[in-house]
């Protein structure tokens, strides 16, 4: 209950004292003569923002790059020597291995599920196409780590073999007459690379879909009837036509998925720890910094991402402005 | 190239529309048919039948020998322009216009060969590097045209290819497209509401009224010899002035007598056009009169020829002709037929409201000099030779 009052009061007095502090600023600046008023009420609305993205984002970013090249207890400088024991440990390169799978498998899959519900879904008639997308979508709505404990289920091997299995992917290989598997700590093939990254297609599937969606709906059904006269087959129409005029949502939605998986940890941790060779940089970082206390370390990792995700970045911006500007 | 047949077409929406009913009509070898009729009259349907995008409910669809009810659009060949281009926002004009080459697999040589030879005829040629994006109203809808010239179609097919054009381009694109027709020979169906692009274009016309054929003739005789009220009142703009009129015997003479001070006489050059007037003597028919048959009568104009002191109501000078609008007495006619050739609502729920209070206003196409002023009173005569009659209930003309 005093949670309750508390959470109340926190949203109470964070949106009103928001709302006095521009409200006060705005007040003072008209007090101003006309013309500086009208060139510093701008700065007065953006102002808190900018300060409070400086504080809380820009300030975190520089210093974390500065601590990447102390060491453990943030003490002593060490030049490259983090970056460097990176580059050295076995456990480093498989979790970079892995994050590349992740790179290349998720977005990959995530985007060709999506376009290919957002394409089927659109030749439906309107109760399907609606009851289709929100089936697929509604995964998107799950946090992370709750959809992690929904798969936990899933891949369970907790029961021995000859009783019940309540993993659902053990009931069905045991219904077959076999033993149960611990799923999760097959690592041949990276094969329990896989099964986490299912969690997160599962998860980011929606998201393409609805966006690719959109985006088809807005290709004209002209050009596509126009190229069916041209003597195109359907699939000459998707790819030749279709495809190219959704070409610029496709990137985003790529771009953007490659981001959230650079910053999957949830998955990694609630599922297998990063244990059995299934790291990946997020959750590595976190275990760095909070169970082995390697504030260095860690902070080189989210430097190497940091660095990662600028290029995706770059590339996501330039293709929103590209959108912006047609 | 080949001819185009419908052959009894009738299309059946799912929800139970019939928007194309019992359709036959022959486009021959290298014609030129414009499909016209109000919105909603099924004419870009039964194109988009002959075009494979449409399924054909009942009846033969016929390209050259061929039915091809259940042929796909590619194996039809067909080229269609569509109202909005549809041009592939993606490639260049050069790539737009080669597409269906591309997928046929022809040579690439050969393409870029028979994509410059279209672009040369259309003015593209400094054109073809560019994106659809970076070009003018006028040149994209070239550049559509392009797209199905290069192909050597069966027919071409366009769907009011100029309606997104403004009034100045329209008319140079239509002029083109008729030339372009004339030249490369390929039988075309071209629908349109637009009434100086039907009158003008092609060879023959065809009218359509709520899916069904009403007239199909060539322009000119579509005008002077309509096959019934819809067609009367649809074809020609300004339209034609139509009223309700009573037939009279007097003394072996027809007399003509709309509203309360209208006289008559008809004519025995008008009777020869519509000689079943003789049987309706004595009563109320549809009257129709084109805007040009009006004029401003001098002293030689014998009376019954005359319609005396009409009210003006608005005058537009065109310069080389005059537009005068006037008020008579005569009711305007308010069947079904007339509703659908107006065509927007507002205008014909006014015409309703007129027509109980027993009046209208009629268009006449003066010649230009000393024009009237809005209130003044006039004398206006008419050609009685050139007037129409038509059945009152059925839209029939009193042929």
């Amino acid at each position: 209950m005093l949670k309750v009052i508390n959470g109340i009061i926190a949203v109470v007095a964070g949106v009103g004292g928001a709302l006095v502090l521009y409200w006060g600023l705005n007040a003072l600046v008209e007090r101003l003569p006309e013309r500086s008023e009208e060139r510093i009420k701008p700065y007065v609305f953006i102002g808190p923002a900018l300060v409070m993205v400086t504080i809380f984002l820009v300030y975190p970013a520089v210093r974390t790059i500065y601590l990447a090249f102390f060491d453990a207890s943030s003490e002593n400088f060490v030049g490259f020597t983090n970056f460097v024991e990176l580059a050295r440990d076995r456990d480093i390169r498989v979790m970079i291995v892995n994050t590349l799978l992740w790179i290349i498998f998720v977005p990959a899959i995530s985007v060709s599920i999506g376009l290919a519900v957002a394409v089927l879904a659109d030749k439906l008639r309107a109760r399907g196409e609606k009851l289709t997308k929100s089936i697929i979508f509604l995964p998107m709505a799950i946090s992370f780590v709750g959809a992690s404990t929904i798969w936990r289920f899933v891949y369970d091997a907790s029961k021995p073999a000859g009783t019940e299995q309540i993993g659902l992917l053990n009931g069905i290989w045991t219904a077959f007459g076999n033993d149960p598997v611990g799923w999760l700590q097959v690592r041949t093939g990276s094969f329990n690379d896989f099964l986490l990254m299912i969690i997160m297609v599962w998860l980011q599937a929606g998201f393409a879909m609805v966006l690719l969606s959109a985006a088809i709906k807005n290709v004209p059904d002209e050009t596509i009837e126009a190229a069916r006269i041209d003597g195109a087959t359907e699939r000459q129409i998707f790819w030749r036509v279709t495809v190219p005029q959704i070409w610029a949502t496709l990137t985003v939605v790529f771009t953007t998925i490659v981001i959230g998986v650079l910053k999957a940890f949830d998955i990694v941790y609630v599922m297998t720890g990063g244990n059995f060779e299934t790291d990946v940089i997020a959750n590595r970082f976190f275990t760095e910094l909070f169970s082995f206390r390697q504030n260095g370390r860690a902070a080189a990792i989210v430097v190497v991402l940091i660095i990662a995700v600028i290029p995706v970045m770059i590339l996501n911006i330039r293709r929103f402005r590209a959108e912006e500007a047609r | 190239m080949a001819k185009v047949e419908f052959d009894h077409i009738w299309k059946r929406f799912p929800d139970g529309t019939e928007a194309v009913k019992d359709l036959t009509l022959q486009i021959d070898d290298g014609e030129f048919v414009i499909l016209v009729g109000p919105s909603g009259c099924g004419k870009s349907t039964a194109l988009r039948m002959v075009a494979g995008l449409e399924e054909i409910s009942d009846g033969k669809m016929i390209i050259g020998e061929q039915v091809v009810n259940n042929m796909t659009p590619k194996e039809r060949d067909i080229a269609m322009v569509f109202q909005s281009y549809a041009l592939y926002p993606h490639m260049t004009v050069g790539d737009n216009m080669g597409f269906a080459l591309k997928l046929a697999k022809v040579p690439k040589d050969d393409i870029a060969k028979r994509v410059k030879d279209a672009a040369d005829i259309l003015g593209l040629t400094e054109y073809l590097d560019r994106k659809p994006k970076a070009l003018s109203g006028g040149q994209r809808q070239r550049v559509a045209m392009g797209r199905a010239i290069v192909r050597s179609p069966q027919a071409f097919l366009m769907d009011e290819p100029l309606s997104n054009l403004d009034a100045k381009l329209r008319v140079q694109m239509r002029a083109e497209i008729a030339e372009l027709q004339t030249r490369l020979g390929v039988t075309t169906l071209y629908v349109t509401h637009d009434q100086v692009e039907a009158m003008t274009m092609g060879d023959r016309v065809a009218v359509l009224k709520r899916g069904e054929l009403m007239q199909v003739d060539s322009p000119q005789q579509l005008y002077d010899h309509p096959d019934n009220l819809f067609v009367a009142s649809f074809i020609g703009s300004p339209s034609m002035n139509i009223a309700e009129g009573t037939l009279e015997a007097d003394d072996g003479a027809t007399v003509l007598k709309m509203g309360t001070t209208t006289r008559l006489h008809v004519p025995d050059g008008a009777i020869d056009q519509y000689p079943r007037v003789r049987d309706y003597h004595g009563k109320t028919v549809a009257v129709g009169m084109r805007p040009e048959h009006f004029f401003r009568p001098d002293g030689s104009v014998p009376d019954e020829a005359k319609m005396p002191a009409r009210n003006v109501t608005l005058v537009e000078a065109l310069g080389s002709e005059l537009i005068v609008h006037f008020g008579v007495s005569a009711p305007p006619v308010t069947t079904d037929d007339m509703r659908e050739a107006i065509d927007d609502a507002d205008a014909f729920a006014e015409m309703e409201r007129a027509a109980k209070e027993g009046g209208q206003v009629f268009t006449a196409r003066l010649e230009p000099g000393s024009p009237p002023k809005v209130g003044d009173k006039i004398d206006i005569a008419f050609k009685t030779e050139n007037l129409h009659f038509f059945d009152l209930e059925n839209g029939a003309p009193l042929r």
